[in-house]
């Protein structure tokens, strides 16, 4: 198991007074059989209170309303996080993971992606879990990372249309071409290593355990990576949001630092 | 004939109608028009023996989907089971998958089901369609009884006939049974509703609260309304006239301006009831029809009562040879649309909207189905002082609190276009009283 310090930090700057700010966040480390969480630590400013539950995908979700004007918005999140290797077991049947085969909105083939699949090496392999390395594999010589190209909305096939996305993109194409062939697919959304932004993957179900496939980086997942949410696609699990009055403009930077800790410390 | 007095007066009912405010509004081509929904004052009449029949496939059915509803947000043994496909599950734009894993306050998902019927020429009643997200209806029987009552009272001494005026009852029955302690309201999205006038008039007589998004306000877990004062009192159910797409902009469509942020949350949490549970759509897709009568058999061992209309999925190949083979003599439907809308019969289309079709068909056999065109009873409708014969279905509502309820009247639509089947208000039909006799 390796052990990490997480950090993540929300500031929203707003550029006039806004009121009634109703927000919802997903931007915790998840409890898992793989993934420990201790000491964990939710500070939201300004805030009169919030309440904590669970969605419909078992995510923590911590929800709330700012009354009173405010032109800043600042979460901090702390809590250190044990991570185990190899992949994760969940005991339902595949029958009760159907939700995870459908195509949604965002992962939804079209014009595009399916002429892209027409074109791929055919499947040979017998199990998911070594055609969806042979998928994230065609889509990480086909498509670019370029920061900053689309946005929260932006779907699978209009990311492909472009040609380029970052890690939300890319984990949305492996999605819907991995539905394409009937796999049990979910989106991940989480942090890894260094400082910067949080990322994105997607976790393959067979045979009672989920395993993480990150196709912006073209290789499977590890104790590396630290999960928060999980969904259908990247709508089920933005990691906040929130809705305000007030007719000003936001300017939000997001920051994740996730550092080890050494076993001798 | 006392029932004279009844037709000589329909002109004052319609207008008294009319300054009541009985009245839908429709939105074209991005302009919104409020019409009249014309009312007919020949009354369906239903026998008792044979309205104890419907009431009972109605509890039925509803019961039967009730079951439904709570299964594939929990266990989906129905899917285990291979009863329904998954396929029709996931893929239909009535699931949500927000809704997975929980059950509403006493298991109901749907508390007021609007189900749709027609009488066949040969006197069996068929099932056209379920509404289980925000059925509407009701108010329009009510009111018009009472108008009628009062234009002319001999006919109501001459007939036996079930009070439909227990309505605004049973919904307050229903609220309270589910409600987690505080107010009842209505949540109407504002006067532009084509349905505005139910709102406020079920409001009236119920006692709820008539509210709109903007006094509605989550805090600490809770629901409150909050009054012009300032006050605030918790909301224990809302039976929500807005659909789950803008319920909550925190949870389903950001843009939603008429929503209550944080409003779906508090419902997961079991602090407030919705009426109609959110996720019902799953249930009432047109694919979905197709599998009822095997839901009532999966979840309750019975045979159903009540029969659907003969209908084909062309998702199946041996229901698709049929399409194709029968094209001309069925009519079809595409699940997604409602409101008489993606309805089109075989035998109506040219041959290139024939072949357009057929290629839709073959790429998403799962977005349509096709059915018998049932050749259903007309009723009589008093047309310029003629009487004329005109197609009609019955809305039946079926209300589930703590016991299942069918209330003993029911909407009826009619066409005003002779040639037409098609009888939604939104397309120009018309309304009757349904009279349930009592003996």
């Amino acid at each position: 198991m390796k052990k990490w310090k997480l950090n993540y930090a929300l500031c929203s700057t707003f550029d006039g007074p806004v009121t009634k700010h109703s927000f919802s966040l997903r931007c915790f480390p998840k409890e898992m059989i793989l993934q420990k969480v201790e000491n964990l630590n939710i500070d939201v400013e300004p805030c009169s209170g919030f309440s904590r539950g669970r969605d419909s995908f078992q995510n923590l979700l911590v929800t709330g309303c700012i009354e009173n004007a405010h032109e800043i918005f600042q979460v901090h999140v702390s809590a250190d996080v044990a991570k185990g290797a190899g992949d994760e077991p969940d005991s339902r049947e595949s029958y009760r993971l159907g939700m995870y085969k459908t195509p949604t909105s965002m992962t939804k083939c079209g014009v595009g992606l399916n002429s892209f699949y027409e074109k791929i090496e055919k499947r040979t392999a017998e199990d998911d879990w070594t055609r969806a390395a042979q998928i994230m594999d065609m889509i990480y010589r086909s498509f670019h990372y370029v920061s900053g190209s689309t946005g929260f909305y932006t779907s699978a096939e209009e990311a492909w249309h472009q040609g380029c996305g970052v890690c939300q993109d890319y984990t949305h194409i492996f999605m819907a071409l991995c539905r394409k062939e009937k796999m049990i697919v979910r989106y991940v959304a989480g942090a890894i290593p260094g400082e910067g932004q949080t990322h994105a993957w997607a976790q393959v179900w067979q045979n009672g355990f989920w395993r993480g496939f990150d196709p912006t980086h073209n290789r499977i997942t590890d104790e590396d990576y630290l999960c928060f949410a999980f969904g259908r696609e990247a709508g089920d699990c933005f990691l906040n949001r929130g809705i305000y009055l007030g007719s000003a403009g936001t300017d939000q930077k997001v920051l994740v630092k996730m550092e080890e800790i050494q076993n001798d410390e | 004939m006392q029932e004279l007095d009844l037709y000589e007066r329909a002109d004052v009912i319609n207008e008294l109608l009319a300054r009541y405010g009985v009245k839908f509004g429709i939105y074209k081509n991005n302009q919104f028009k409020e019409q009249l929904f014309p009312f007919d004052a020949i009354p369906r009449v239903i026998q008792a023996d044979e309205f104890a029949v419907l009431e009972k496939g109605l509890k039925q059915r509803v019961n039967a989907l009730n079951l439904f509803l709570k299964d594939i947000y929990t266990d989906k043994k129905i899917v285990r089971d291979k009863v329904v496909p998954e396929d029709f599950i996931y893929a239909s734009s009535g699931y949500l998958a927000q809704c997975e894993g929980f059950v509403p306050p006493k298991g109901i998902f749907s508390h007021i089901s609007g189900i749709d019927l027609v009488k066949g020429k040969d006197g069996v009643w068929y099932i056209l369609e379920d509404n289980l997200r925000v059925p509407s209806g009701a108010s329009y029987p009510m009111i018009a009884r009472g108008l009628c009552r009062r234009s002319a009272p001999a006919v109501f001494q001459k007939y036996k006939l079930a009070d439909n005026r227990n309505y605004a009852m049973l919904l307050k029955e229903t609220m309270d049974a589910v409600n987690t302690g505080g107010l009842n309201v209505i949540l109407t999205p504002g006067r532009y509703n084509s349905a505005y006038f139910e709102h406020s008039y079920l409001a009236e007589q119920t006692g709820a609260k008539l509210v709109n998004g903007s006094e509605l306000i989550v805090e600490n877990d809770r629901l409150y309304y909050v009054d012009y004062s300032g006050k605030k009192e918790q909301v224990g159910a809302v039976y929500r006239r807005i659909s789950d797409d803008y319920l909550d902009p925190m949870n389903f469509r950001p843009e939603s301006l008429i929503g209550i942020p944080h409003i779906f949350d508090v419902f997961r949490k079991g602090h407030v009831a919705l009426v109609n549970a959110p996720g019902n759509g799953v249930a009432d897709d047109k694919g979905i029809y197709y599998f009822v009568p095997k839901m009532i058999k999966y979840y309750l061992g019975e045979e159903p009562i009540l029969h659907n209309a003969p209908t084909y999925l062309p998702f199946y190949e041996e229901d698709k040879k049929y399409v194709l083979e029968h094209f001309d003599s069925l009519v079809l439907k595409d699940v997604a649309e409602a409101g008489g809308y993606g309805v089109v019969f075989g035998s109506k289309m040219t041959k290139e909207q024939k072949q357009q079709f057929l290629a839709m068909l073959e790429k998403e056999p799962r977005r349509f189905i096709a059915q018998e065109v049932i050749d259903f009873e007309d009723l009589d409708i008093l047309d310029h002082g003629e009487i004329v014969p005109r197609k009609a279905d019955l809305r039946a509502f079926v209300l589930s609190g703590d016991e299942t309820k069918v209330w003993k009247s029911g909407l009826t639509r009619f066409s005003r276009n002779p040639d037409s089947f098609i009888v939604n208000s939104s397309q120009g039909g018309g309304f009757k009283d349904t009279w349930v006799l009592s003996q």
